[in-house]
């Protein structure tokens, strides 16, 4: 986004009006009451302190960490879309972990069960950069095609080496208590929100403060300008950005093992991968933004349960309007560009 | 980026009520009435284990006018928060429709001693939380009876969604009641790992028909109609239907289905949890009492000998009395760490 | 029944099989591979497909199986035609904008589909396309069974391919196409309406995948399911790129896709003692094994996604 913050914040909020605005038109149709409707989904978002931690922000936390991966990758210029792939082999990676720190420490149970999801997430990420750099395979089809692997793979998983040990259920043993990250008391929000904003907050210094982060962007925006320029090793920049990508992508999965699920399931994910595109490019790939849209899409997808539990209205509904908050805010900013904005900024963008 | 309050002020009485409440406590608006809550893990457009438990809450509400919810979760993450936000805003009954339900619940349950946490295909008892157990398998059971009487390749099929402790039981039964009655009866089996992809179904039936299966099972809710598409397009093909009386769907190649009546079960617990009688125990419905039933397709009937009926009536006779146990459950409970089987045709183990 | 002619029946099936699994793949695809050549990137055809589903059951159940085609492509063209708008006019993002397009329709047919047909679901009572023997061919052996009895859509997503590859290749109109995909900037230099095209092309593109989406239900299924289709147009996009961006190579790899979900079912039901995770996954290794071996190095359009 070129415009100020505020701007941003306005855009986003008039696209926000809008998508409710549809939803009520929509319910109105589909013959429900919008009102009480759209009250259940404020009250389940933000209505009470239990439910801004316990479903909006929780819901966040794997969707900020997969926006960030999402953005790193594509402010080099590259397109990972296999978040959930990378998500899953975290969990996995967690999950071995959680469960067999026997007689270790928090201190260090937890420590070892995040680190080994974001090997988990390398590895995953590996197969692309590999396929990439030796066989020129284009990232975007090698990162969709293994998250259906994945999915696979978690399956494979849940029903074998790692299923309970009792071999009933389609799921793992519970994370050892020490595994587990801790909670903020009374709600079920856990850690893993301040680990989230805190990689935005690294990801934003990164981005806009060093070296790397200034070399990244200009991979980004030509690569061949920054091949010819000489200073500027491209293909280690995108691998590295990449792999860095992988890292955050696995962490989300097992962030959300050891602190929501306490065990490895076949359905963890409800495509957290794909909102999470929309969160990063909503957020136009700047970290802070990425926290908010984050928390703005866990809202209305918690807003979506509490419209099906306490008005009867098929939670998928949300979807549209998720769909038409994005595509609002295409449009405004879109518009604003070429009618205001345009005179405000110059034509180069301007540094978040 | 929170909507600013001063958007919407007519929803702001609602809005303060809800926020008023205290650290994990939602609304409780009216706490007067009985209420009743239900999750299902999937779309209740699935034609059988998701849209027979909204039809067991819509039974609730009309039978004994109580004010029901509903609403769909399909992770982890999402069940445990619609158990305990129902909890925090005092439904009084809650039922989780899905094993998956029932480590959520037992943590739930502790904080919220009020709310009766019912868990579909649970294991464990604990306090205020307590499993429904439905045995199709027995139902299978007799389903595979007549399979195994009736095919002419000696090999059957099974079409599973995901590989669950309960559709393990359904297999596991159909497979017992088949060899039961032939010996020579090999039986197969493919899961989707998907219950929506009706296509995906269609095929694996196909792939079945042509190394020779003539009698099919499913339990893959809306992916299974594929299942009975492939039977429809095949002559001398025919198939069972699984969770309801699926006859509807193909008069001429359904022979008859294995149902659970899950209004049935829903409504009698929530009769006794109204009343003041619940006990949290497992409870088990299978043959006897009803709930689990199979169901034959009386228009086809013609063509299954009178020899074959009077065995399948004979084995639910011992199945209700107890003389007959198609998948024993103690098989499940002395399971422990046996490693999993890897031969597909007996990758279900009876649990 | 000689183990010869068992066989045969085997190897015809399969084929059968993997042509119909690679039927809607191939239309999706189709339709993607000219949009991605004029320079458009759809992230909508998931979207696209899903709906041409559920509006090609409704059609059907009201007007017969044609009438479900007819409505299948308008709903994918419709679709499509909201995503051009915006990305070819507007010019906002296509990657997000195509995520937007099929998040919103899995939405809108999620509600349609309950408001509908309620919880019981419309079960088996859509019309659909018989299979249509060709005269001659159907007899071969092995391969009549395969590749002659097919429902009419089949034969349609085939014949599409050597059409699309005359109007790519050797009319003015495809070369107006591809320039555009290369760089709109010089293509509208040399007098090319970019804009117009490249809307038109997309529109298509979401008839193709309407008519896919049709072709699960009135062709494969005859049913309606939530999600149904399940991932195929993201496998579509994949093919496109696997397919190098041509028409004979898009055919190919929906085969090849084809073959290998065919053959994850049948080791399935041949009993084979794996597990069966491997098998599913397998269609989407053999997809990685083509593009890091057989492929190479493959050059998308230029101007794709700007």
């Amino acid at each position: 986004m070129r415009g100020r913050w505020w701007e941003v914040a306005a855009l986003t909020l008039i696209a926000l009006v809008i998508g409710l605005a549809f939803l009520a038109l929509g319910l109105r149709v589909a013959g429900f009451d919008p009102g009480p409707a759209l009250a259940a989904l404020w009250s389940g978002a933000f209505g009470s302190w239990y439910a801004f931690t316990s479903a909006t922000a929780l819901r966040s936390v794997p969707l900020i960490f997969l926006g960030l991966a999402f953005a790193i990758a594509a402010r080099g210029g590259a397109l990972n879309i296999g978040g959930e792939g990378q998500f899953c082999v975290g969990a996995i990676a967690a999950t071995v972990i959680g469960t067999h720190v026997h007689g270790w420490p928090a201190a260090l149970a937890i420590p070892a069960v995040l680190l080994g999801s974001m090997a988990g997430g390398v590895l995953w990420i590996l197969v692309p950069v590999v396929l990439k750099v030796r066989f020129g395979v284009l990232e975007v089809i090698s990162t969709l095609l293994l998250n259906f692997v994945a999915e696979q793979f978690v399956s494979l998983m849940v029903q074998g080496p790692l299923q309970e040990a009792r071999h009933t259920y389609p799921q793992s043993d519970p994370l050892l208590q020490s595994a587990r990250l801790p909670v903020l008391p009374g709600t079920r929000l856990h850690i893993g929100f301040l680990l989230a904003a805190s990689a935005g907050a690294v990801c934003w210094w990164v981005f806009s403060r060093t070296l790397w982060g200034f070399r990244l962007r200009a991979v980004g925006l030509s690569p061949r300008a920054a091949q010819v320029s000489g200073r500027i090793n491209v293909p280690r920049i995108v691998v590295g950005a990449l792999l860095w990508s992988g890292v955050l992508a696995g962490l989300s999965g097992g962030v959300e093992v050891s602190g929501v699920t306490y065990a490895l399931f076949q359905n963890l994910s409800p495509g957290y991968g794909f909102t999470a595109i929309a969160v990063a490019l909503l957020a136009r790939l700047q970290p802070g933004a990425i926290v908010v849209t984050g928390l703005l899409f866990g809202a209305l997808e918690a807003g979506a349960g509490a419209m099906q539990r306490d008005a009867g209205i098929p939670a998928v509904s949300v979807y549209v309007v998720e769909a038409v908050i994005i595509l609002v805010v295409l449009l405004a900013d879109v518009l604003a560009r070429r009618y205001w904005l345009m005179r405000v900024v110059p034509v180069e963008e301007s540094v978040a | 980026m929170r909507p600013r309050k001063g958007r919407r002020t007519t929803l702001l009485a609602c809005l303060v009520l809800a926020a008023g409440g205290a650290a994990a406590c939602g609304t409780k608006t009216d706490s007067g009435g009985f209420r009743v809550a239900l999750i299902t893990p999937g779309s209740i457009t699935d034609a059988a284990w998701n849209s027979g438990a909204y039809a067991g809450l819509t039974e609730i509400k009309d039978s004994l006018h109580v004010s029901v919810s509903h609403m769909e979760a399909r992770t982890p993450g999402e069940q445990e928060e619609g158990l305990r936000t129902y909890a925090a805003q005092g439904y009084d009954l809650v039922f989780g429709h899905g094993f998956e339900f029932q480590g959520a619940a037992e943590r739930v349950g502790k904080e919220y001693p009020k709310t009766v946490f019912i868990i579909t295909s649970g294991e464990k008892a604990i306090g205020n939380v307590a499993p429904l157990v439905f045995r199709l398998d027995e139902a299978s059971y007799l389903a595979g009876m007549v399979a195994g009487g009736m095919t002419k390749t000696n090999k059957i099929g099974f079409v599973g969604g995901i590989e669950l402790p309960p559709i393990k039981l359904a297999y596991e039964g159909w497979k017992k009641g088949a060899q039961a009655v032939n010996p020579r009866v090999e039986s197969r089996l493919t899961y989707l790992n998907n219950f929506d992809d009706a296509a995906a179904g269609h095929e694996a039936a196909l792939a079945l028909i042509r190394v020779g299966v003539d009698m099919f099972h499913h339990n893959a809710d809306a992916a299974g109609l594929g299942v009975f598409r492939a039977a429809k397009e095949n002559p001398g093909v025919f198939i069972f239907g699984a969770n309801a009386d699926q006859t509807p769907l193909a008069p001429d190649r359904v022979l008859g289905s294995a149902i659970i009546d899950l209004p049935r079960a829903f409504l009698a617990v929530a009769r006794e949890v109204r009343g003041g009688r619940f006990v949290s125990k497992v409870q088990s419905f299978g043959l006897k009492g009803g709930v689990v039933r199979y169901v034959p397709n009386s228009v086809l009937a013609a063509p299954i000998p009178a020899v074959l009926i009077q065995k399948v009536r004979a084995a639910a006779d011992s199945i209700e009395a107890g003389t007959l146990i198609p998948v024993p459950r103690e098989v499940a409970n002395t399971a422990q760490n046996a490693p999993p089987s890897k031969d597909s045709a007996t990758r279900a183990k009876p649990r | 029944m000689s183990w010869a002619t068992g066989t045969s029946l085997l190897v015809g099936g399969f084929l059968a099989s993997a042509v119909r699994v690679g039927t809607p793949l191939l239309l999706a695809a189709t339709g993607e591979m000219l949009t991605e050549r004029a320079g458009v990137i759809n992230l909508g055809v998931e979207g696209a497909m899903l709906g041409g589903a559920l509006a090609s059951a409704l059609g059907a159940m009201s007007f017969g199986v044609w009438g479900g085609v007819i409505l299948g492509m308008v709903a994918g063209m419709c679709i499509a035609l909201v995503f051009g708008a915006f990305v070819v006019i507007a010019k906002v993002d296509q990657i997000i904008c195509g995520t937007a397009i099929t998040l919103g329709v899995v939405g809108l047919t999620g509600t349609a589909y309950r408001q509908t047909f309620g919880a019981a679901g419309p079960g088996l009572s859509i019309p659909t396309f018989a299979s249509l023997p060709v005269p001659a061919l159907h007899d071969l052996p092995v391969l009549g069974p395969a590749l002659f009895t097919q429902p009419l859509l089949t034969y349609f997503a085939f014949l599409a391919i050597p059409v699309t590859w005359w109007m790519l290749f050797r009319t003015h109109w495809g070369l107006s196409v591809r320039a555009t995909g290369e760089s709109s900037e010089a293509a509208r230099a040399a007098g090319i309406r970019t804009r117009g095209l490249q809307l038109f092309v997309t529109v298509i593109g979401g008839g193709f995948a309407g008519l896919a989406g049709a072709t699960l239900v009135l062709a494969q299924v005859g049913t309606f399911a939530e999600r149904m289709t399940a991932g195929r147009g993201f496998i579509a996009i994949a093919i496109v790129v696997l397919g190098r961006w041509h028409p004979v190579g898009v055919l190919i790899a929906s085969l090849l896709f084809g073959v290998a979900t065919a053959l994850q079912f049948l080791f399935q039901a041949l009993g084979l003692a794996v597990p069966y995770q491997l098998f599913l996954m397998l269609p989407y290794v053999l997809a990685l094994v083509a593009l890091a071996g057989a492929v190479g190095r493959v050059r998308a359009p230029a101007g794709l996604g700007k």
